[in-house]
Order: C-alpha cells, then structure tokens, then sequence
C-alpha cells in the first residue's frame, strides 16, 4: 500500500495536470468574456509608432514578415496594426519574407486590408497591388536577399506573389534599392533582425524598426541602444501597444487580459512552489 | 468590417480546430489523435515546403532560365547543389566537400566583416564611449536616468567579461567583480525567462482566441445561419 503523503508533500508533488487546467481557464475565461485594458506603451513601441506616424503621406514602407504559423499569434496582429497605420496615413506598403511559409500570411493580410480599406475616402478605388503595396513573397536566399535588394530593388523582386512583373509597377517609382525606402520594418521570429541590421542598415544605411516574438526581445535590446534599430515592438504585448497607439484594437489588445490573468497565476505558483520547498526542504533536516 | 468566408475556408477552419484539440490531448497524457495530428502536421509541413521550393526556386531559378530562356551558365551552381546531395551516398560522400567549401567561403566573406561591424564594434561604441547623456542634447527631463542606465551596461559588461575571464584566480576584485558579473547574468536570465513565458501564453492565447472567435462564425457559415 503506497504511503499516505502529508499535505505538504502532496502539494509539492501536485499533478501539473491541475497547473494546465488552472492555465487554460486563466486564459479562456478572459477571451470569452472579451474583456480588454489600455496598456502602457514602452518608449521603444512609440518610437517605431512616432516614426511612421511623422513621414509624409506616399512614404515607402517595407514591412518585412520573416515569421510562419507557428509565430501567428504574436506577430500577424502586430503586422496588421503596422499594414493600418500606414494604410491610414497614406503611406505605400511593400512586404516580403525570408521564410519559406510568410508569403502567403502577407497575402492573407493584405486581402484582409483590402476588405477593411474598401469605401475609404483615402482609397476610392480600394487598395490596389502593385499601387498601393505589394507582396514580393518568398525571398530566396536568406541575407544574399538583403544585399542584392539594395543593389536593385527590381532586380531582387522581379514578380509579386502572384507572378505579375514588378518593374510596370506603380509602387515602384523611386525605389531602386533599399536606401530609398523611407522605413524598413523587420518582424522576426527568428535571427533574421541580425541579417537586415548587418547586411542592409549596415551597407545601405535605412532607417529600421524591429518587431520580435516575445522569446527573443531581450536579444535585440543592445541593436536599440546603439541606434542600429530605432525601435522595437516584442511580442504580443508590442503588438497591443501598437493597436492602441493606431487607434486600431484588434486580437493582440484583446488578447493582453488573458495574458496578464496568466502572468498573475504563475507569480503565485512560483511563490508558493518556493514556500512549499524551502518548508519541505526544512522538514527534511 | 468582417472578412466574408467561403465554404472551403469554414471547412478548413474546423479542420484546424479538431488537429489544435488533438495536439492540445497531449496535455492529459500521450494518446492516438496527438500521435495522428503531429504526424499530419510532419507530412503536410514537408509537403508544403517542397512545393514552396519547386515554385520559388528550382523552376524559376533554373527550369525556366536553363531550358526556355537558354541561360547555360546555371549548370555550374545546380551542379554544385546536386553535390551536396552526395552527402547521402557514402561512395561520392566526398563530392559533396567542394559545395560545402564554397558555401563556408563566399558565407564567411559575406558575414564576418558585417557581423563584426553590427554585432560587435558598434556595441562596443555604443558600451565604451557613450556614458554620459547631457541634459541639453535631451529634452527628456530624465537624462540623469539615462546617464545612470549607461553606466549601469558598462558595469554589466566588465563584470560579465571579468566572470568569464579564466587567466586570472577569481580573487580579491576579479572575484567580486566576478560575482556582480553572476548577477547581471541572472538577471539577464531572468527577463528572458519572464519573455519566454509571455512567448509561450501568446501561442495559447492565438489558439484560444481562434477556437473562440473563428471556430463559431465557420459552424454558422456552414450552417446557414452566418455572414
């Protein structure tokens, strides 16, 4: 017969079963309930935010979505508070990505762009690619992408996405490399915030923004303080940041209750893990 | 305003929320619908990207230039790609050495001049020489606090180096600069651990919101009783 456990070492030994119920019902209560707060903007958020919000309407804007599913959830809803911001001052969207799996994520943005921007008094005619932004899709090639766009922009990008060639186009007059984009924006999910800084900033000498999933943000911090990024949006909590500050909220502000329910429950799990082992820890002497 | 959705779409949206259930059964215990979704998520994710590569690069790059376009000089690079390949056939093994050589040559020329500018001399820049932020280069009134928080990196830093600097006994002000040096790192860790487990719930949070919001609209699509 196994031997009957004290409450002490029950809790200590609790199945992490109860810790995943507790989590998930952290999380869902929120969402359903569709609760949401205005949230603190970091200065890194405002500055990228400041920066595209002061350049002149038809400024030209690379967002660049180096990310696939897997890092939807943090960083699609950052790319749609970015594609509204500059939609809603005027400004030409270009977009691409390194990774294999973005391009069609890119597509699916600017459709929904597309529905959204439909009888805007800036669009009469809707959004239209090819004018007022462009998805060029996979970038093969990793950094090479980087340094032969800005060599030649049309000649790194010869069609969109969906194959229509990208020298006619109008969103291109003026662009022939990426020292000539206004601003470049890199979300990452990955390492590829390093190619854009040492491979384009570097040689060609853009101003650049940066937004990265939560897990890599502090590794990106040094690139803010030197100057080499001129702001950085990390994770979901970034991407709410942004919505509020565009005036858009969309499903990362929304997301952001369940976010802070969970931050809650695990700082009160560490704290009584941590009582409940220095207590056993002391028994056992 | 509302994205219409199609029939295929409402399909493919429950489709996705009955394989997030089955990845999700993993947290009870390991069971056969984890074991059919991760398979299925294995295979179509191969798939995908094979098809991704064929339309981006083997066809453009070389099937249309090569054979419709007469852009013979391509033979050199997909020669030197199929090499590679060789890698998997231990009697040509060492065919695959050339490709490998020129990949780590032109990689290396490309990267270590800009990586050592981006990652290194800049921050040593930015570490070393600024220290001090004066309060009429700012107009933030909390330019002593920037002045403090630079002080602070270039502590973090030497301490940090001084942990990590192994020719000299960690004693007298090597070990306590050491020993700040294990702060900062944990600290370091720390804030990592906190953005790692923001990262985690996010991914939750994504799933949960389109189990949530998606999930009912693609059943009254389905249904009739929909946009």
């Amino acid at each position: 017969m196994p031997e009957k456990l004290n409450w002490m070492e029950y809790i200590t030994q609790l199945d992490r079963r109860w810790i995943f119920i507790a989590v998930a019902v952290f999380v869902i209560i929120p969402i359903i309930l569709g609760t949401s707060f205005p949230v603190n903007i970091s200065p890194s958020v405002q500055s990228s935010y400041d920066f595209i919000d002061k350049l002149p309407p038809n400024s030209t804007v690379m967002i660049v979505c180096d990310y696939d599913p897997a890092s939807e959830a943090e960083l699609y809803p950052m790319t749609l508070a970015l594609y509204r911001h500059c939609f809603d001052k005027g400004h030409r969207v270009m977009s691409l990505t390194l990774w294999p799996n973005g391009a069609a994520l890119i597509e699916t943005a600017f459709d929904t762009m597309k529905v959204e921007y439909k009888g805007n008094p800036l669009y009469p005619d809707g959004l239209k690619s090819g004018v007022n932004y462009v998805n060029f899709g996979y970038g093969v090639g990793g950094a090479l992408v980087i340094i032969a766009a800005g060599q030649d922009m049309k000649t790194a990008f010869t069609t969109d996405y969906r194959g229509n060639s990208t020298g006619s186009m109008a969103i291109m007059e003026g662009v022939s490399s990426l020292a000539d984009l206004d601003y470049v924006i890199d979300l990452a999910a990955g390492s590829t915030i390093d190619w854009w800084v040492a491979y384009g900033v570097q040689r060609y000498h853009f101003t650049m923004g940066a937004g990265c999933t939560a897990v890599s943000a502090t590794q990106y911090y040094p690139y803010l303080n030197t100057g080499q990024i001129n702001g950085l949006i990390g994770g979901l909590k970034g991407a709410a940041e942004y919505e509020q500050l565009a005036g858009h909220p969309g499903r990362a502000l929304a997301g952001m209750t369940a976010q802070s329910s969970v931050h809650a429950l695990i700082i009160v799990l560490v704290i009584i893990s941590n009582i409940f082992y220095f207590l056993t820890r002391k028994k056992g002497r | 305003m509302a994205v219409t959705l199609t029939t295929a779409q409402s399909i493919g949206i429950l489709i996705a929320a009955a394989v997030t259930l089955m990845m999700y059964s993993f947290l009870y215990k390991d069971n056969l619908f984890y074991k059919f979704g991760e398979h299925l998520y294995v295979g179509i994710s191969v798939g995908y990207l094979v098809n991704i590569e064929w339309y981006n690069v083997i066809k453009p790059m070389f099937i249309v230039p090569f054979f419709y376009q007469q852009n013979y000089i391509l033979i050199f690079p997909t020669l030197l790609g199929l090499m590679m390949l060789m890698r998997f056939v231990r009697q040509v093994s060492w065919l695959s050495r050339t490709p490998m050589a020129f990949v780590i040559g032109v990689g290396s020329g490309l990267a270590i001049p800009a990586v050592l500018n981006a990652s290194i001399l800049e921050q040593l820049y930015s570490t070393i020489i600024q220290l001090w932020v004066s309060p009429v280069d700012t107009a933030s009134p909390l330019w002593w606090w920037n002045t403090l928080s630079l002080w602070l990196i270039f502590l973090g830093v030497l301490a940090v180096l001084f942990y990590f600097y192994f020719s000299i006994e960690h004693k007298g002000i090597v070990g306590k600069l050491g020993t700040v040096g294990i702060w900062f790192i944990m600290i370091s860790f720390g804030a990592s651990f906190g953005y790692t487990v923001m990262a985690r719930i996010s991914l939750l949070i994504g799933r949960v919101q389109f189990l949530v919001y998606q999930v009912p609209d693609a059943f009254k699509f389905l249904l009739g009783i929909g946009p």
